[in-house]
């Protein structure tokens, strides 16, 4: 209990600071809105408002599976229920920064292209909920997970809420990336607008799938993670699928931002530039993917 | 700690087993405080509605008339801007009952007394009651694109068509993903509310409460905002035709 608490109190101050930190972002980006085009300061105070519950959202997740764990924790558990609460926190520190990129760079939008501000708040809620979806995705893990960890699992349970976590940390990097520079398209050429949408939420389809890809895994894992060698093999297993999901998603998100300023640079090329990424996001996918396969045959035959 | 304990258990699954006052006849369905509670909310929403429309008349002549008007108008001119004037007509009752029923639902929990008399607690303090409300934008969402457009609504699942393999089953993933997020972000901002609250009143039980409790007003409001803003969200983007 005393580790669990201990954890606990960290993570909340996690999770506080990385909320604090992208909501102090949009403030600002706001404020500037406010003085640059004062005229639009109602519709940039909507937007900032919209965007800070998102990531005032984040901080309660990790308050909520505080409470949830705090109802089941005993000694047997207690690792696993520490490592939990830091994982949530340290993705919802992921979600929260980039949120904060997001919302930075929808808001410098709306001052610079105020007839698109209607269009660039959508954008911006569909971007954020995707990156809050990767918190609640390990929000998800840790619920199932705590229904059925015991002391034969508890290093691979423990494992896999910080794979998932990491996983979702890269996932959300890398979102913010190519959302923060599908914003910059929107007021750089507002006229392609709604290709920019297009392209930028296949994009952030992928970078979520990474994550799902660990999610998916650690399920199949937990079935099998109940002898020791299973337990150790679940671990490592899961820290690989993290590994290779993060690399995926950064170089995705190289890619995918350089597609939105290609988009922007040249807009007749905006479909030629979609199939590309298109092609360069499904090569990156599927080198998580392979993981995802040798992982699948080996823990066959690990007994 | 009892009370923050009883706050747990609360939120767990071991929710009702104190709190049924009896079961409906039947189906066994337990009745609990929430539930208690949600029917009172609706109870006042139709009386009030009731009252307001008895005498209808193309000009207003009755306060009640006006008032409901005022409601009705003020709540399509605010989804107009956001999902166009056809849209916000054609779902307002659906993001109107939203707002209402969730706006009144996260007050209720603000009453003296809310979560520790019985009968009385916030209806979307509890995640079955979120999830019931996310599974009612869910299937509004997934008939309002396929009325509308047919199988062209799953075109984006499937568009590019060598794609397809791996954006069908995350496009089916995400449309779960989009009604689970906004159930969990209503209970988690409602309960999580109502826990700093009681933290606040059993450190400094004077005045100190005041300022958690101010907020709870303010995110009352936005959370209700926010669920339905993002439903209409959903639902324009669901019927609107390809670009």
């Amino acid at each position: 209990m005393v580790i669990f608490s201990g954890a606990a109190v960290l993570a909340m101050a996690l999770a506080a600071f990385g909320s604090a930190y992208a909501q102090g972002r949009t403030g600002a980006a706001a404020m500037d809105a406010t003085w640059k085009k004062p005229e639009v300061s109602g519709k940039v105070r909507t937007t900032m408002m919209l965007a800070l519950v998102f990531m005032e959202a984040l901080t309660l997740f990790v308050f909520a599976i505080v409470f949830v764990l705090a109802g089941r924790v005993n000694n047997e558990i207690g690792v696993f229920a520490a490592v939990a609460v830091g994982s949530m926190s340290l993705a919802a520190t992921g979600s929260a920064f980039a949120q904060g990129r997001t919302a930075a760079a929808a808001l410098e939008a709306s001052w610079r292209e105020p007839e698109e501000s209607g269009d660039t708040r959508t954008s911006l809620m569909l971007s954020l909920v995707f990156m809050e979806a990767l918190t609640l995705f390990v929000f998800a893990i840790v619920f199932v997970l705590a229904g059925s960890v015991d002391s034969t699992r508890v290093v691979f349970a423990s494992a896999a809420v910080a794979a998932m976590a990491l996983a979702a940390i890269g996932s959300a990097a890398g979102q913010g990336r190519t959302a923060a520079a599908a914003m910059q398209a929107t007021w750089k050429q507002p006229q392609g607008a709604g290709n920019t949408r297009t392209s930028l939420m296949l994009a952030l389809v992928f970078m979520e799938a990474l994550t799902l890809f660990v999610f998916a895994i650690v399920f199949v894992l937990n079935g099998r993670a109940t002898t020791p060698a299973g337990n150790i093999f679940g671990a490592l297993a899961v820290a690989a699928m993290a590994i290779a999901a993060i690399g995926s998603a950064l170089s995705q998100a190289k890619a995918g931002a350089a597609a939105m300023e290609a988009t922007w640079r040249q807009p007749e090329a905006a479909g030629d530039v979609r199939t590309s990424l298109m092609l360069a996001l499904v090569f990156m996918e599927a080198l998580t993917l392979f993981v995802f396969a040798i992982v699948f045959v080996l823990s066959g035959m690990v007994r | 700690m009892d009370l923050l304990r009883l706050a747990v258990s609360g939120g767990g699954e071991g929710a009702g087993k104190s709190d049924v006052f009896f079961r409906l006849p039947g189906l066994g369905l337990e009745v609990t405080s929430i539930v208690t509670t949600t029917w009172a909310i609706m109870a006042i929403v139709l009386v009030l509605c009731w009252l307001g429309a008895r005498h209808l008349g193309r000009v207003p002549r009755t306060r009640g008339q006006a008032l409901l008007e005022l409601a009705v108008d003020g709540l399509r001119a605010f989804f107009a801007p956001i999902i166009g004037e056809e849209n916000a007509r054609r779902f307002l009752p659906l993001l109107g009952s939203l707002f209402i029923f969730i706006l009144l639902a996260n007050y209720s929990g603000l009453l003296p007394g809310a979560g520790h008399i019985r009968g009385l607690k916030a209806p979307t303090s509890n995640w079955g009651v979120t999830a019931g409300l996310a599974a009612v934008v869910f299937f509004s969402v997934q008939y309002s694109g396929i009325r509308k457009r047919g199988l062209r609504y799953f075109k984006h699942m499937v568009d590019p068509w060598y794609l397809s393999p791996l954006l069908l089953p995350l496009g089916v993933i995400e449309e779960f993903v989009r009604p689970f997020a906004l159930s969990l972000r209503l209970v988690a901002n409602i309960f999580g509310g109502e826990i700093v609250v009681l933290a606040l009143l059993m450190a400094i039980p004077w005045f100190l409460p005041i300022v958690p409790l101010a907020l709870e007003l303010i995110f009352g409001a936005i959370q209700a905002f926010i669920f339905t803003f993002l439903t209409a969200i959903y639902l324009s983007t669901a019927v609107a035709e390809e670009h």
